[in-house]
């Protein structure tokens, strides 16, 4: 039991903490003021808790599909909130005030993707859990990997800003944020949306998804061990389109000093 | 923007609400005392089909699988639809995430002996 609230903790809440360390460190340092954490985190805590309480209404609509879709489109919506505000990683501009409220919306809408399932289970558990010990103990744990996580990948994300390696952090965020959209495509292949053509190779002998190693990749950039077509295309196109974005973001910022240089 | 923001959601929608009345051979499966019924499943193989769970605890659990990478919620008291394949033949496991003791069972994939 104590494994499985520690994996589900991983899990669920790990990307959270991973979002928040990106942004605080390189993406976004300036937009994770006190007001604005404070704001994210009132909204994120009635998301959540209304999420919770209308997602078994939820899985009825569009015929019993509307969990799938509704998280796919908040996933989308996270992907290209996130990829217009990344701008600041190349131009270290300060951002606009409409950049910032699409990284606390796609913050927002990143918890409530992820801390509710979480909340979920944990109902489940307390519901049928005839000691609370063993859940706190599980949550505490949880909650410290979490933490001791975050804080090495914090102290990490800033000796590589320090050393000016954009293009790796870039890379880092990309691959983080297309593991994440790419689960759209499971999302919509468990309810036959989108067709499925079978695994495009199978890598389990290396790293099997259920291990430790495989919560934390996926976690990480959405390593799966049996890809679908279909996934490995969508995250091809993603990290295309981020790497695309960033290269374009790249050259305007250049294209004014050479034009200066040139008059 | 909005306008055609609004129109696409429409065709996604009537493209979703299309996808969903196609036929596809039905299997059911019952989650009770968080233990699946029956545990072991035989499908036929590189065929589509369309998994009937129905969770008749009064707790939620989550449907999990790492072969077949699917993972739902399934609420208590209601039905919930996963499609799964097509596959190649052989075994593929499930199992429910909050019990995964107990909830536990077996997707058999075979030529022409689907149950």
């Amino acid at each position: 039991m104590l494994i499985n609230i520690v994996i589900l903790f991983i899990k669920d809440l790990l990307p959270i903490f991973i979002l928040l360390c990106l942004l605080n460190t390189s993406v976004a340092p300036s937009v994770l003021s006190k007001n604005r954490l404070f704001t994210a985190l009132v909204l994120s805590f009635v998301g959540v808790f209304a999420t919770f309480h209308f997602m078994p209404t939820m899985s009825e609509l569009f015929g019993g599909v509307g969990i799938e879709v509704i998280q796919s489109i908040e996933l989308l919506l996270i992907y290209f909130c996130l990829l217009f505000s990344s701008s600041y990683l190349v131009t270290q501009n300060k951002l606009t005030k409409f950049q910032c409220n699409l990284i606390i919306m796609a913050i927002v809408l990143f918890t409530v993707v992820n801390a509710s399932q979480f909340i979920v289970f944990l109902d489940s558990y307390i519901v049928n859990s005839e000691s609370i010990r063993n859940i706190i103990v599980g949550l505490v744990i949880g909650f410290g990997i979490c933490l001791s996580f975050s804080a090495l990948m914090y102290f990490s994300m800033l000796w590589f800003v320090k050393k000016g390696k954009l293009f790796i952090i870039y890379f880092i965020w990309s691959l983080f944020l297309s593991g994440h959209i790419s689960q759209i495509v499971n999302l919509l292949q468990q309810v036959d949306i989108i067709q499925s053509s079978g695994a495009l190779w199978d890598s389990t002998n290396i790293i099997k998804d259920s291990s430790e190693y495989g919560h934390m990749l996926n976690t990480l950039f959405g390593y799966e061990a049996s890809p679908s077509f279909e996934f490995v295309v969508l995250y091809a196109v993603s990290l295309l389109l981020f790497l695309s974005y960033f290269i374009f973001v790249l050259l305007k910022r250049q294209c004014p000093v050479d034009q200066i240089k040139e008059k | 923007m909005l306008k055609y923001i609004y129109y696409l959601l429409c065709i996604f929608l009537c493209f979703v609400s299309q996808k969903l009345s196609a036929n596809t051979t039905q299997y059911h499966l019952t989650l009770e005392n968080n233990i699946f019924t029956p545990s072991e499943l035989t499908i036929p193989v590189n065929e589509k089909v369309k998994l009937i769970i129905y969770n008749k605890d009064k707790t939620a659990e989550e449907f999990d699988s790492f072969d077949l990478n699917r993972e739902k919620v399934l609420f208590p008291n209601k039905k919930t639809t996963i499609f799964i394949g097509p596959l190649s033949s052989g075994q593929y496991e499930y199992f429910g995430e909050y019990n995964p003791g107990t909830a536990r069972g077996m997707i058999i994939v075979e030529v022409n002996n689907a149950n």
